[in-house]
């Protein structure tokens, strides 16, 4: 075993000491001076992806282009780079990267959002910050995960992290009602997953990503194993079957815990579908042919086609629920968290593969998938930053009328929610258009157009309902209602530049795609 | 039926009994003592697999750790006389999950019953040897034996090949080559050091987590 493989694991340690170094210094610091600890996890979170880049450059100096995806034998087999460490335990690819800088980028608005909240003691602690900060870790290693034991592990230390944090605003009723259901329902799928991890090493006494290769004449049972794992999974996401608990949680957690979970949570869970779409799934494409009454050698697709529909339908079914649900909601968090569904099952869209696919198109399907996780949680981000900052006399303003003649008093506020919620509905100049766009193309490519035409109609539907918040900040007469006034706190420049970064970085994206997609 | 067997069967008989204890009983305490004694049959059931370090951690982690403090959280927080939790309504929740259970069992029995170790590439290994042999016989018979046909040799040849290839994926996943039982304690210490000992250390990082989160939830509020 090569230690210095660990190398790669800097990122994630550097989050993991910080949460530790801000727990600690909540011993020693006066309680006016909690602020320091949010921007403490903030810098660690910087430094973080300093790391992530220094080991980004690392790679491309030694191989020209880090892989954008360990798809499996194939790699091993070119000898080139072997990105498998540890054993097998985890990946360190061009996508596995991607998914932890989005996570990095959502722990750092979640310790800025929370600073406002100074009315209730609880969100400003030491250990609030710090299970924020063991939560990113846990999603950064979700990201990179390569077995199903690591996998599992860091699924949990994500879950655990976040069932408390949704439900530390203790002051408010639903924020303990949020985390009660997420627990329940969060533990509730995790068995489902260590049901399916148990069965996978029932049939192929091996734990790595790669195991359904071995199923041989257990298939049945691998199957079985494979499909409870994908419940589990799509628990995290909140695709359809599974998605009850989604606008609950959101509406009722701290609104920096909310964009924690709609982007964090999200992107780690959508790193676990990719591997298993494209590894575990997939990659036993390669197998020789069937031989005459050799029952072990046959050609494993555990789920072939008949997953691909499945995944097809729940895209679907995730899209349009998602988005006609969201047009009913008169509070804004909730209405996120409706649109958060249906950005789920936009999501989904890019996993749909045809088994024969090669590996230029699982790259083209991998690089819509984590450019749509990288525009989603940008502005995703941004409009919870932005509803964060607006509190009156302590008490979060999450209702439609909220937010009429924002334009007026904070235009700079203003302009950037509209542009995150233009980019949410997918219009044109912006990052949604592109992502949206990178996602649909894939989905045409391997021949699944309706699923693509669907889900255009679903986004031109969602329009309507980002725009009641847009109509709202510009069009809507104050006055009648009460002129809303966000209440500004200390520290809020931090949120304010950061949520004018994820402002300029939508419009970058959606303007210069290309630049993103140099990287990788 | 042999004594070892007759053991098992008390052992089972004594899990589900008391696993439905655990459900029905209306006294939260004797529900707390029945999984006790659940808990204690299962990590049996732990030693006749042969996982006599996974029996030991059942009964120090599960027995001796977690019900104690499932005992304590009962017994401070709620007064435990007859009838304290209220009556269960809904015979319909309950043939749902009698429902659910047998359908979850019968599929499990019906996934696991043909179930066998999984083959390890040494013995993917040695049929591929075996399979040479068989081929080269084909192709250059000895004296007075008949050579083979085309079409056997080319199925000799796609069954090497296969055979080769799901070594190399054997070894690749990393399936276990079989430890003799007495060694299992020594391959578990080697395995948390050596393949899985990111899992093993992100494990603590889960514990940290909880500790944390107890922390959070248990504090006084400490500001008007």
């Amino acid at each position: 075993m090569n230690w210095s493989q660990l190398n790669e694991l800097l990122p994630i340690g550097v989050v993991l000491t910080t949460s530790l170094v801000v727990v600690f210094l909540s011993l020693v610091l006066a309680p006016k001076d909690r602020y320091v600890l949010s921007l403490v996890g903030v810098a660690g979170c910087i430094l973080g992806l300093l790391a992530l880049g220094k080991n980004y450059h690392a790679l491309a100096a030694e191989y020209g282009q880090p892989p954008v995806f360990f798809n499996g034998l194939a790699r091993v087999a070119e000898g080139a780079y072997n990105p498998v460490l540890l054993g097998g335990a985890f990946v360190v690819d061009g996508f596995g990267m991607s998914i932890m800088a989005v996570a990095l980028l959502a722990g750092a608005l979640a310790l800025l959002c929370t600073t406002p909240h100074e009315d209730d003691s609880a969100l400003s602690t030491g250990e609030y910050f710090g299970l924020i900060l063991l939560a990113v870790a846990g999603m950064m290693l979700l990201a990179v995960a390569h077995d199903f034991l690591t996998l599992l592990i860091s699924l949990e230390v994500m879950s655990v992290a976040t069932y408390i944090l949704a439900g530390s605003a203790r002051r408010d009723v639903r924020s303990g009602e949020s985390a009660l259901k997420y627990l329940v329902l969060g533990a509730f799928s995790t068995a489902f997953l260590m049901f399916g991890i148990a069965f996978l090493y029932g049939a192929t006494g091996s734990l790595a990503m790669q195991a359904p290769l071995v199923a041989g004449e257990h298939l049945p049972l691998v199957k079985a194993a494979l499909a409870l794992i994908l419940v589990g999974v799509l628990f995290k996401v909140g695709a359809v079957p599974f998605h009850s608990w989604v606008p609950d949680v959101y509406e009722g957690a701290p609104t920096g815990i909310t964009a924690l979970m709609a982007v964090g949570v999200k992107a780690a869970a959508f790193a676990v579908v990719a591997r298993l779409c494209f590894e575990a799934f997939n990659m036993v494409k390669e197998l020789p042919k069937v031989i005459n009454g050799h029952r072990f050698i046959e050609i494993v697709y555990p789920l072939r086609e008949g997953w691909l529909s499945l995944f097809a339908v729940l895209a679907i079914l995730t899209m349009a629920l998602g988005n006609l649900l969201a047009m009913h909601q008169n509070n804004v968090k909730r209405m996120l968290a409706y649109s958060g569904i249906a950005h789920s099952g936009y999501l989904l869209l890019a996993f749909l593969v045809t088994p024969k696919a090669g590996g230029a198109e699982i790259t083209q399907h991998l690089q819509a998938a984590s450019f749509y996780l990288l525009a989603y949680g940008v502005m995703t981000l941004g409009a919870f930053g932005v509803l964060s900052l607006m509190r009156e006399d302590g008490r979060p303003m999450e209702k439609m009328e909220d937010f009429t003649g924002l334009a007026k008093e904070h235009p700079a506020l203003a302009l950037c929610m509209a542009v995150f919620m233009l980019s949410l509905a997918g219009m044109p100049p912006f990052a949604g258009f592109f992502a949206k766009f990178l996602v649909f193309k894939s989905a045409v490519s391997s021949g699944y157009a309706w699923a693509a035409v669907l889900g255009i109609l679903t986004s031109v539907a969602s329009l309507y309902y980002y725009l009641r918040v847009v109509v709202r900040m510009y069009m809507a007469p104050a006055g009648a209602e009460g002129e809303p006034a966000p209440a500004r706190c200390r520290y809020a420049w931090t949120l304010n530049l950061l949520i004018y970064g994820t402002g300029a970085l939508t419009l970058l994206l959606g303007l210069l795609p290309q630049w993103l997609s140099r990287l990788y | 039926m042999s004594p070892a067997m007759l053991l098992f069967w008390f052992v089972v008989i004594v899990i589900v009994a008391s696993a439905a204890l655990v459900v029905l009983s209306r006294n939260i305490l004797h529900a707390a003592f029945s999984l006790c004694l659940c808990f204690t049959g299962v990590a049996g059931i732990y030693l006749f697999l042969h996982a006599d370090f996974v029996a030991a951690v059942q009964l120090i982690v599960y027995v001796g750790g977690i019900l104690v403090l499932v005992l304590f959280a009962v017994m401070f927080s709620t007064h435990t006389q007859e009838g304290s939790v209220e009556p269960r309504r809904g015979r319909l929740a309950l043939g749902a999950g009698l429902l659910v259970g047998a359908l979850a069992f019968v599929s499990v029995v019906l996934l696991v019953k043909n179930l066998r170790a999984p083959i390890n590439a040494n013995d993917t290994v040695a049929q591929a040897r075996a399979e040479e042999r068989n081929l080269a016989r084909l192709e250059k018979p000895a004296q007075g034996e008949e050579p083979g046909s085309d079409e056997e040799i080319a199925a000799s040849k796609a069954r090497l090949e296969g055979l080769q290839k799901q070594s190399e994926y054997r070894r690749t996943v990393g399936v276990d080559p079989e430890n003799p039982i007495a060694e299992r304690r020594v391959g578990l210490g080697h395995l948390f050091m050596g393949r899985y000992i990111l899992p093993f250390e992100v494990a603590s990082v889960l514990i940290l987590a909880a500790l944390v989160g107890a922390v959070v939830i248990v504090r006084k509020e400490t500001r008007a």
